[in-house]
């Protein structure tokens, strides 16, 4: 009988020739499956961990393992992803967190998808299965096709297996709240602190007040912690709530407006609108700004100006991953889709329709 | 190259550039037909200059209509051949684009000219109490276009990682003349990953004209301890078991005997030369972190087999200490005529197999070898003693290092960690690659230089090199005649 990655295979290589869309699929935790025409390519079946030794700290797994499995795994060995990925409650896998690039609250202090990815197996849109990169940390043969990987909704191509950098899971954790209303100062602060604390390991502004996580040994808490402002210590772990704005589920994000959310340089000054609700993450790097969907222009004018971009949040679906792309760069962001899947097979509900 | 295809670049470049932006005579085009590696020698037809980023558009729009190879170099440290001139190319050097633009403390950024020594961005943000991260051993000379184009890394980078992991933002003179700008100085931008493809692609997707990087701040405290051992293997088990508690150290350094000596005679860094290997371990942060971790790290080396660990004791001890390992190849080059550093990565914990069987490689070819190696993450540099004045001892160097890097590929590990596939390495990638992914590569590479004019004949082999290359077919660990002996 054929194995998974066959199966996988010989589905792509079909829609090759027959030049028909395929939908990938897998635990379906981030968004609903389009209405479109396409057949769906089920890489939630390619599961488990292939190889996990913890003194070398990586792991390479299967695409289609579950997020939770793999957390787990780590776990047991004192080790952890490094880039805090959402969804694993809902049945994330793996390589739906590669593929969305979606990361936590830790994404300035320890990196992001791109970040941890040291190779992957994928299948092209030519059915071809290839390997790229590898399971060292150091690996400058041939082009790094596995990092745009991260972020590319699988419309570069399929993963079917990962190998990802791993961090040791920091002895002690505190969370701190800051009492600060003026949003100004809250940028400040947090900048400053990113500068200061080397365990400062997440930093969010909402309700007038700064909530910081600070992971280290105890030592270097200690001493970090004497660099802050009048802080009130957390008795209780806040990941939860850190988790809830990067599964976009906390109380800020309910209701009827819109949610803009904006990526730009951690210090940027504040985006100035009145009467909404503003929430800061990664630091000052990530804000979320709800408002009526009129004032979408507005916004997005003024982070231009602050050198960031702002992209409303859609409700159950994702932007492309070509959102937004500079139009000098648009050109070759298609040569390089074309390069990997030829007919546009994959995920092309997500694709641009722009010849 | 036809001299009227070169008289048509020079015109159309003589109108874009002023007269000293160019070097065409041999005696001054010399220092340019090598890079590192200094085996391999080619004159290029023209080496230009640019002053600004109109001058690198208009020299790469010529190039382009006049289908000229175009080779960019930065300092020429490469130790791969990567800028190794093209016969009927141009070199393009950023060594007139040697400005630092713009510091940005409150978001902690340098956006810098491709010319900027990597040193030299440390330099400038030290009194910020900011640096660079990325520190390859020629940092005082290598740039940081030159950088990003080979995904430099150095003996921080289990901590702080590549090249990759520390800029923000590259703007690129495409071979069509156009700027284009990857990356940003938000932490995720619109489109594909562009920036990461960049990184490390040898100069053959287009000339970087500016970076902008992300600074750190500067450690408080750095404390390095040097442990020695009487057997290879223990002290490969030592960096395991410190990794393993939990410790990432800031760099973790190891080298063996022979290399030990060399260094030893040459900066007298205070290295036992009885020990068959050392390892530098150093910790960074602050004093009150610091302490109790030097303490647990001592213990673990020493539970690993250590025979002796040692702190240095101030600063001046530490640089002492670092020195040896930074001068390692220079220290080897006054022991030997002529030096062949090896670059693979392996997984940790085929060390002690990868050594013993270089060991016997380095017996069947009667060449010696000293190793030094970036513990922490798995990155190895044999250097393969020879005399390239006696017959034939190249050529065996250059089959044994290729029997290294075979050796690397089937434990699971690559050709090159750091120094970039180049020349020197091309052949290889046969072996690393199939013939479907080394297709891929070259369908990526057309996106950018469809006419593939860019660093050509460097990194991705064309197949018809592969088939002449003919090598024993290694590939993902597996060999496509296992019956046969191969040692």
């Amino acid at each position: 009988m054929a194995s998974i990655e066959q199966q996988l295979q010989q589905q792509v290589l079909q829609a090759y020739h027959d030049k028909t869309a395929l939908e990938i699929c897998a635990g379906g935790s981030k968004f609903k499956p389009s209405n479109g025409q396409a057949q769906r390519l089920d890489v939630l079946p390619h599961s488990g961990i292939i190889e996990y030794e913890p003194s070398e700290l990586v792991m390479v797994v299967r695409a289609g393992t579950p997020l939770a499995e793999v957390q787990s795994a780590l776990a047991a060995q004192n080790q952890m992803l490094g880039f805090d990925p959402p969804f694993a409650s809902d049945g994330a896998t793996i390589g739906g967190a590669i593929a969305t690039g979606f990361a936590g609250a830790g994404r300035p202090y320890y990196g992001g998808a791109r970040d941890f990815i040291l190779g992957a197996k994928i299948i092209n849109g030519r059915g071809e299965v290839l390997q790229f990169g590898g399971k060292v940390m150091k690996n400058v043969a041939g082009f790094d096709v596995f990092r745009p990987m991260a972020g590319a909704l699988g419309t570069l191509g399929v993963l079917l297996e990962v190998s990802i950098r791993l961090l040791p899971v920091p002895p002690q954790q505190k969370w701190i709240s800051v009492i600060c209303e003026d949003q100004a100062q809250a940028i400040e602060w947090m900048n400053k602190a990113h500068f200061k604390c080397t365990t400062l390991s997440a930093a969010q502004w909402q309700d007038a007040a700064i909530m910081m996580r600070l992971s280290g040994t105890p030592q270097a808490i200690e001493y970090d912690l004497k660099y802050l402002p009048a802080y009130a210590e957390l008795g209780v772990s806040s990941d939860a709530a850190l988790l809830a704005v990067a599964e976009r589920r906390a109380d800020f994000f309910a209701g009827s407006d819109c949610i803009f959310r904006c990526v730009l340089p951690p210090a940027a000054d504040p985006i100035v609108l009145d009467d909404v609700q503003q929430l800061m993450d990664w630091g000052g790097a990530q804000r979320f700004i709800k408002a009526s969907a009129s004032e979408q222009r507005r916004i997005e004018e003024q982070v231009t100006a602050l050198g960031g971009r702002a992209m409303p949040l859609l409700p159950n679906r994702l932007h492309s991953p070509l959102a937004g792309t500079a139009q000098e760069l648009f050109s070759i962001q298609k040569k390089l889709k074309a390069a990997l899947d030829p007919y546009s097979i994959f995920n092309a509900h997500l694709m641009p329709q722009v010849s | 190259m036809h001299a009227t295809s070169l008289s048509a670049l020079k015109q159309k470049l003589s109108a874009a550039l002023p007269p000293d932006c160019f070097i065409d005579d041999a005696v001054r085009m010399a220092p340019y037909e090598c890079d590192g590696l200094s085996a391999y020698k080619q004159m290029p037809q023209l080496v230009v200059l640019p002053e600004n980023v109109e001058q690198v558009q208009a020299v790469m729009r010529a190039c382009q209509e006049t289908r000229t190879p175009v080779v960019p170099r930065g300092a020429g440290t490469c130790l791969s051949g990567g800028a190794t001139p093209h016969p009927d190319g141009i070199v393009l050097s950023v060594a007139k684009l040697n400005q630092i633009l713009h510091i940005d403390e409150k978001n902690r950024t340098a956006t810098v000219l491709p010319g900027v020594r990597n040193l030299a961005i440390s330099q400038a943000v030290a009194p910020l109490g900011l640096y660079y991260a990325p520190d390859p051993s020629s940092q005082i000379a290598c740039t940081i276009g030159g950088n990003v184009a080979e995904n430099a890394g150095g003996v921080h980078c289990l901590k702080y990682g590549l090249t990759v992991h520390n800029v923000l933002q590259v703007k690129m003179v495409l071979l069509s003349g156009e700027v284009v700008t990857l990356g940003s100085e938000s932490l995720d931008s619109p489109g594909y990953d562009l920036l990461a493809l960049v990184m490390g692609s040898e100069g053959m997707l287009g000339m970087i004209v500016e970076v902008t990087v992300r600074l750190l701040p500067t450690p408080p405290v750095a404390r390095v301890l040097m442990a020695s051992f009487d057997d290879l293997g223990k002290a490969g088990e030592a960096v395991s078991a410190v990794i393993a508690a939990g410790i990432i150290p800031a760099g973790f350094e190891m080298m063996d005997k022979p290399a030990i000596r060399a260094v030893e005679d040459f900066v007298h860094a205070g290295y036992p030369t009885e020990a068959e290997a050392i390892l530098l371990c150093e910790l960074d942060g602050v004093e009150q972190d610091i302490e109790p971790q030097l303490e647990t790290v001592t213990t673990l080396l020493k539970k690993s087999g250590a025979v002796e660990v040692g702190l240095a004791e101030d600063e001046a001890q530490r640089a002492l200490f670092w020195s040896g390992r930074k001068n390692a190849f220079p220290a080897v080059g006054r022991i030997s005529p002529d030096y062949y550093c090896m670059d693979g990565t392996i997984p940790r914990k085929a060390l002690a197999h990868v050594l013993q069987t270089i060991a016997a490689l380095s017996k069947k070819h009667g060449l010696a070898v000293a190793n030094v190696f970036h513990a922490g993450d798995g990155n190895l540099h044999p250097l393969i003693l020879y005399d390239a004045n006696k017959p034939g001892e190249l050529e065996r160097t250059e089959e044994f290092g290729g029997e290294i890097l075979d050796l690397c590929i089937a434990v699971g590990g690559t050709i090159t960690g750091e120094h970039g596939v180049g020349l020197e390495k091309v052949d290889r990638m046969c072996v690393q690659f199939s013939d479907e992914e080394l297709a891929q590569f070259r369908l990526i590479r057309e996106a950018f230089d469809p006419d593939g004019l860019l660093n050509p004949d460097k990194a991705i082999p064309t197949l018809n090199r592969c088939a002449e290359f003919g090598a024993m077919h290694v590939h993902h660990g597996k060999m496509s005649h296992p019956d046969l002996e191969r040692f």
